[in-house]
């Protein structure tokens, strides 16, 4: 069976894509079952491709996500269970609960908490919406030139929100798997990621200084978390190497 | 491997798409990629395993030991790399034949009660 140039170039990049894939599955499961798994993929791709080219490989890609969501569920609850896998869920479900009670309350408690900024054009938004969503969006929609703090800031958060929830991941693969090491700097992790919690109904008007601080502590922190846990998951590539034709 | 074993003794059952796997390897030794054609070609394109389920599959059915790994060889027909090939064992046989006869039951029991090949369809 022959691929042209186009080809091999998309299956080599999907094959090399999947095997960075694999680290997301346990080390164990991945260490058993990851050559064949990208042997399979390597298949899989081929096929794809000799059936219907791009809109074959697209269609693949779409089924690997969900197959990748499905199937790493599976993996993790099908790995032994020792006390710090026992200690990591505990304090993840204590810390879903806690999140979930503040913002409850917060919620709950709306129109005492929450003071709009007083230089908003916008008002404060209503009980029912997402406080924070509201304030990026009045940031992005006018603020900016007059309020580059409040800009920043909303800009901050958004970056310690996805630093904390690519840092959590990291954090639940590999403090659960991988020792005691990376449970503390998760540990310390999620007693940041508190900090961010004051920011629903934190007013920034009169604090500025004080909210981006309070924002912008997050940043080296989930920089530094996402660094130690790698370094303590010991990132490695699966044994030995798939070559595809 | 006292836990796989604990398992095994209490698994009595298998899921939908671990019996199209058995039944994938009641014809004899296959690989991961040839279990993935053949329950697509047993199931008419309804089950399209991915990589992941595949393999948390197998894995699954390694712990029930329902299936073992036999030596990896090369599949002419794909390339020169060497595969993890898979049997079914007698536990697998016979899970798999307890679970087809319970299919069939249920088929019969369908049939009895006019459920399906019903003169009229859709009716209660």
């Amino acid at each position: 069976m022959t691929i042209n140039r186009t080809g091999a170039n998309l299956t080599a990049w999907s094959v090399s894509t999947y095997w960075l894939i694999l680290h997301v599955y346990p080390s164990t499961f991945r260490g058993e079952f990851g050559e064949s798994m990208a042997q399979v993929f390597g298949d899989s791709v081929r096929d794809a491709w000799n059936r219907a080219g791009v809109r074959g490989l697209l269609e693949l890609w779409r089924r690997t996500v969900v197959d990748v969501a499905v199937s790493l569920v599976r993996a993790y609850a099908g790995e032994p269970r020792g006390p710090i896998f026992k200690l990591t869920a505990g304090l993840s479900i204590l810390y879903v609960c806690a999140v979930a009670a503040i913002v409850g309350y917060g919620a709950l408690r709306f129109d005492e908490f929450y003071q709009a900024p007083a230089f908003s054009r916008f008002g404060a938004p209503a009980a029912h919406e997402n406080v924070l969503i509201a304030a990026y969006e009045q940031a992005l929609r006018g603020e900016f030139g007059r309020y580059r703090a409040f800009t920043m800031a909303a800009g901050f958060s958004l970056a310690i929100l996805l630093g904390v929830t690519a840092a959590l991941f990291g954090l639940w693969q590999k403090s659960v798997l991988h020792g005691a090491g990376a449970l503390v700097g998760g540990t310390a992790l999620t007693m940041f990621a508190f900090e961010l919690l004051p920011v629903v109904w934190f007013p920034l008007d009169r604090y500025p200084v004080g909210a981006l601080w309070l924002m912008g502590g997050g940043v080296p922190l989930a920089a530094g978390t996402c660094l130690l846990v790698v370094m303590l998951g010991r990132l490695r590539p699966a044994r030995g190497r798939f070559t595809h034709s | 491997m006292g836990k796989p074993h604990m398992r095994s003794v209490q698994a009595a059952s298998v899921t939908p798409v671990e019996f199209y796997m058995l039944l994938a390897l009641v014809d004899g030794d296959r690989h991961g990629y040839a279990i993935m054609q053949q329950v697509d070609a047993d199931s008419q394109g309804a089950v399209q395993l991915g990589p992941g389920t595949l393999y948390t599959a197998i894995k699954r059915l390694l712990e029930y030991r329902y299936i073992r790994e036999v030596e990896s060889r090369i599949d002419p027909d794909l390339d020169d790399a060497r595969r993890k090939y898979y049997r079914l064992t007698a536990a697998g046989r016979a899970v798999a034949v307890a679970e087809a006869e319970r299919l069939a039951t249920l088929v019969r029991l369908a049939r009895a009660r006019h459920l399906i090949d019903a003169p009229a369809r859709g009716g209660r």
